[in-house]
């Protein structure tokens, strides 16, 4: 029992947090309100409103027996009774006295059972409770009696759950009354039936429900993209299959004449042999009913791809339609995110010593609310900015001529169906663009010629380079340069953009512009020494193909041109340092390169890639605890063959430095002046020799193949030029594998060759035999990856 | 052996002990002291039984030749590599992720994360996916021989040629040279629980 009332009592709590929560935010926007406003008929409504939510407030945390939310309510209602009453004048140390408290009881529900309250909070309940006497003691006629007859059938409920939560009671059964603190209440209690869980009276056609529980159903809806994938691929693949049949039916049309003249002839044969004649009938039938049975496969596979393709189609348009609504699903008005910015506004520009208005336009718009709680920190960021860097003083201001209070808009607007625009704007004194050009000077951000060449606005646009700041003094505020720069991201992040206008000494303006929902994550997939990987289209300026020739080595990094300006290059497999010789092989071979520029404005990168592949719609899968401190990767994608691959970071990328420059033409840039590794395949099939060879060669190797271990041993010791590595099978005729191993390390000019097994024998005493015999490497034919081996061999002989 | 023999036999062997049985019971009363020497001895062997049943279970994996082991607790399953994504600017420990029914999991090379020396390369072909919580990653292996009790007196705890760092990933090394690991230990290693910096 006492479980279920330590659950029930759980529940109860949650409910009572999530009301409460909403209930003190209200009543701290209309103190905030009560603040600012001028006469009595603009503060009087806000008083009452105020007063309303905390009754409500009150009676709950009743309810529910939160004692320390319930101490500050008590004097609280007094004040503010006093308040919608006229007793007493909203000074601004009262309304100050009332905000801190309501801040303090937000702080406190999340701490439901502690067991007295911490000493600031007490020293301000203690002073609470002192304001109140006060006011008490000037109104004679203040009694609970009246005020709770106000809300009689409220507080009714407030006393039932009270008494179902002390007697264990079944909430539907009637029950005697009760003592309870208003002594009139009581017999009014009698005979009621009453439902325990509703506290709220309000009964429009919304429904409460957990902003987690909302968000895994996002979650599961995103993740079926990965089915739409699937059934894509599948119809992909059944058509593939079917087209195959086309190359069929091609090969058997053009042997028709043949096959008559065969059946033909077979009819009219006077063969010598009836045996004969009777095996060519026999075959005439079976190429017939071959014909025959393929044909009919060929129609099944039609059928197949038809409704494969239907399928893809059904699940994709359906896929897409539940997704959409889903994500109307988490659209919320901005206001639930731009409230909280009254009282930061404010408490910031007293600690500033800043006198400012603040107002929020727009705020009903809505917007996806990931995408809201994403641009709370860019804004909060915005908001700062403008409060410590561009509102000046009051004194100053009114030397400069202007309004004593400064005005700060944060402002939304509906640009389209899917985009909406979020100004944060000052009348400040703008951005001193030769401010911007000594800080850059003197942090050797750029040098005075470079400044001298770029357009005001370029050089506006630094103050978001991470690390860049006109504060010579370090505060908690501002001055560590990070948060521009952080907004910048978080709005490209979101495939938004970013503006600055600013006149001098009149104001500044930050436009954002983003998307109204999250939109499904698109990609393009390239490939990269056959590697693939996926680049965010968000982040592709664009795609071109270069000749080498257009490469210019500009202050010691190869950059080309692009709109007039220099964007260095680098080869993508440099970034993500994966091994260099394959791709200086392939920039060898082709005088055109194939480039991604990454980023946008100022700040673009561009990079080598072999080719670009498609773009495509991608499920992310987030990196995991074991991989997330890569570099270079922001997160893993799955395709619709269920291969995985890794998506690149742009913004690690746009912050790689590279010293020195690529020569592009030149192959020998690689560090490997010795020449190419040569390597002896022994196998007794061709198959094998071939397959190895290929692969091989295909990396740059030079390969030389032998038949046994005999052949092998011939050619090692009398070829002139060594032998960087030995690639043997096991199972060969006259010497097999582990033979030619011993012999090799027998040998003194050998001894030090590196051996690698590659054979089908799994067994575990195969494996111990090579190492007996002092090989260094083994593999299983079925089972080796391609680029296992290589990096093996790799990591043996170098490249 | 076929059916109608066994059963001859078994009745045999059933006629014997029941013969036995029957000798024993009309058997002169032997010495009290040759009675309790035979007691005593049946009561040390049951003894020495006891101790040696105290085991645990350890799933058996070889990895270039050496063999590992760990207790199955947070074994998830088994599972035949066929594609390994490798992922560029990854420490070398980390193999790759390879795609398990849609759940993609890092696969490790526990040598390489314990600072052995690689020996040889080998076949690397299958993983043995452990999950803890919310940490689920798979450890590379050749091969995996099975489930078997290693009796905790074939444990040896400390090896002088270990370095510190694998020394506290252990639980020790079994007498015939099987290397016990403390899963718990290494899945709580801080390169598992890496943040975006």
């Amino acid at each position: 029992m006492a479980d279920k009332n330590k659950e029930f009592r759980e529940e109860l709590l949650e409910a009572f947090s999530a009301e409460g929560y909403d209930q003190v935010a209200n009543i701290a926007q209309s103190l905030l309100k009560l603040e600012n406003s001028a006469d009595e008929a603009t503060s009087l409504p806000l008083i009452e409103k105020a007063y309303k939510e905390l009754h409500n407030l009150k009676g709950s945390a009743r309810g529910v027996q939160f004692s320390s939310i319930e101490s500050f309510c008590h004097p609280l209602e007094s004040i503010l009774y006093a308040l919608k009453i006229g007793k007493v004048k909203a000074t601004p140390e009262l309304v100050d006295l009332l905000l801190s408290s309501t801040n303090a009881v937000e702080q406190l529900f999340s701490e439901p059972d502690a067991p007295k309250l911490r000493p600031p909070v007490q020293k301000l309940l203690d002073k609470l409770l002192i304001a109140a006497k006060k006011v008490d003691d000037s109104i004679q006629i203040f009694s609970e009696e009246t005020r709770d007859a106000d809300d009689s059938e409220e507080n009714f409920i407030i006393e039932s759950m009270t008494l179902l939560e002390e007697n264990d009671l079944d909430p539907l059964e009637e029950t005697s009354p009760v003592r309870s603190s208003t002594g009139s209440l009581a017999e009014t209690k009698q005979s009621h039936k009453y439902i325990a869980s509703e506290v709220s009276r309000k009964n429009t056609g919304t429904v409460r429900i957990a902003a987690a529980k909302l968000d895994l159903v996002m979650q599961k809806s995103e993740e079926m993209l990965s089915i739409k994938l699937m059934a894509k691929q599948q119809a992909a693949e059944t058509g593939v299959l079917e087209s195959s049949f086309v190359g069929w039916s091609k090969k058997w049309q053009k042997a028709a004449p043949e096959l008559k003249d065969l059946r033909r002839l077979t009819n009219k044969a006077n063969l010598q042999s009836i045996e004969a004649e009777r095996i060519l009938h026999k075959i005439n039938d079976l190429l017939q009913w071959n014909e025959d049975y393929i044909k009919s496969l060929s129609r099944q596979v039609r059928t197949l791809a038809t409704s494969a393709n239907a399928c893809a189609h059904y699940a994709s348009n359906s896929l897409d339609d539940l997704l959409d609504e889903t994500k109307h699903l988490l659209m919320m008005p901005c206001s639930s995110q731009f409230n909280s910015f009254h009282l930061l506004v404010r408490d910031l520009a007293r600690e500033l010593g800043k006198e400012v208005d603040f107002s929020i336009t727009g705020e009903e718009i809505e917007i996806d609310k990931r995408i809201l709680s994403e641009i709370r920190d860019p804004l909060t960021h915005a908001l700062r900015n403008s409060l410590d860097h561009g509102i000046e003083d009051p004194e100053e201001r009114v030397i400069k001529g202007k309004n004593r209070r400064a005005k700060l808009t944060l402002s939304a607007t509906q640009l389209d169906s899917g985009t909406i625009e979020i100004r944060v704007s000052d009348d400040g004194n703008g951005i001193d663009v030769q401010l911007i050009r000594e800080r850059a000077i003197e942090s050797g951000m750029h040098t005075a010629d470079e400044l001298a060449k770029m357009t005001p606005e370029a050089i506006r646009a630094l103050i978001f380079k991470s690390s860049f700041s006109t504060r010579k003094l370090i505060t908690e505020i501002s001055g560590r340069g990070m948060g521009l720069s952080i907004l910048e991201e978080n709005v490209r992040r979101l495939g938004g953009q970013l503006k600055l206008e600013s006149v001098p000494q009149q104001g500044t303006v930050i436009i954002m512009t983003i998307p109204v929902t999250i939109s499904t994550f698109r990609g393009m997939l390239i490939d990269l020494m056959e590697k693939h990987f996926i680049i965010p289209t968000t982040s592709i300026d664009r795609v071109i193909r270069i000749r080498k020739s257009d490469i210019k080595p500009v202050e010691g990094l190869s950059t080309i041109s692009l709109e007039g300006t220099h964007i260095p290059l680098y080869p993508l497999a440099d970034i993500l340092q994966l091994s260099e010789s394959k791709q200086a092989k392939k920039l060898d071979t082709s005088e055109f390169l194939t480039v991604s520029i990454l980023g946008s404005g100022e700040s673009r990168v561009g990079v080598v890639v072999d080719n670009i592949i498609e773009e495509l719609e991608v499920l992310v899968k987030p990196l995991g605890p074991v991989l997330a401190g890569t570099p270079n990767i922001s997160g893993l994608s799955i395709l619709g063959s269920g291969k995985v691959v890794p998506i690149l970071n742009v913004t690690d990328i746009l912050q790689h430095r590279q010293v020195g420059q690529v020569n592009y033409n030149d192959s020998t840039n690689v560090a490997s002046p010795k020449s190419e590794r040569k390597i002896l395949v022994t196998d007794d099939t061709l198959t094998a020799r071939m397959l190895l060879r290929n692969i091989l060669e295909t990396v740059g190797f030079t390969v030389k193949t032998a038949n046994d271990g005999v052949e092998a041993l011939e050619i090692l010791e009398n070829e002139v030029e060594p032998f960087d590595l030995l690639v043997t099978d096991l199972e060969m005729p006259n010497m097999n594998g582990f033979e030619l191993t011993s012999a090799v390390r027998k040998s003194t000019k050998l001894q030090s060759l590196p051996v690698i097994m590659v054979t089908s024998k799994t067994a575990r005493e195969e494996r111990e035999k090579g190492v007996a015999v002092g090989a260094n490497a083994y593999f299983i034919k079925s089972s080796f990856e391609q680029t296992n081996l290589i990096d093996v061999i790799t990591s043996l002989i170098g490249r | 052996m076929s059916r109608p023999l066994l059963r001859q036999h078994m009745a045999d062997v059933e006629i014997k002990s029941s013969i036995d049985e029957i000798d024993e019971l009309t058997q002169p009363v032997r010495s009290t002291a040759e009675t309790l020497r035979a007691r005593a001895k049946a009561l040390a062997k049951k003894r020495a039984k006891d101790q040696e049943e105290e085991s645990f279970e350890i799933v058996e994996f070889l990895l270039d030749n050496e063999s590992y082991g760990f207790q199955p607790q947070k074994l998830r399953e088994i599972c035949l590599l066929s594609y390994v994504t490798t992922i560029p600017c990854t420490p070398s420990f980390i193999v790759g992720v390879i795609n398990l029914r849609g759940q993609i999991i890092t696969i490790v090379n526990i040598k390489i994360l314990l600072g052995f020396q690689q020996q040889m390369v080998a076949v690397h072909n299958k993983a043995i996916i452990i999950e803890s919580g919310k940490l689920c990653i798979g450890f590379l292996a050749d091969e995996v021989v099975g489930v078997r009790k290693v009796a905790v007196s074939s444990m040896q705890h400390t090896l002088s040629t270990l370095s510190g760092l694998s020394a506290t990933y252990l639980k020790g090394i079994t007498t015939d040279r099987m290397i016990i690991l403390d899963v718990e230990k290494i899945l709580n290693d801080s390169r598992f629980s890496q943040t975006k910096k």
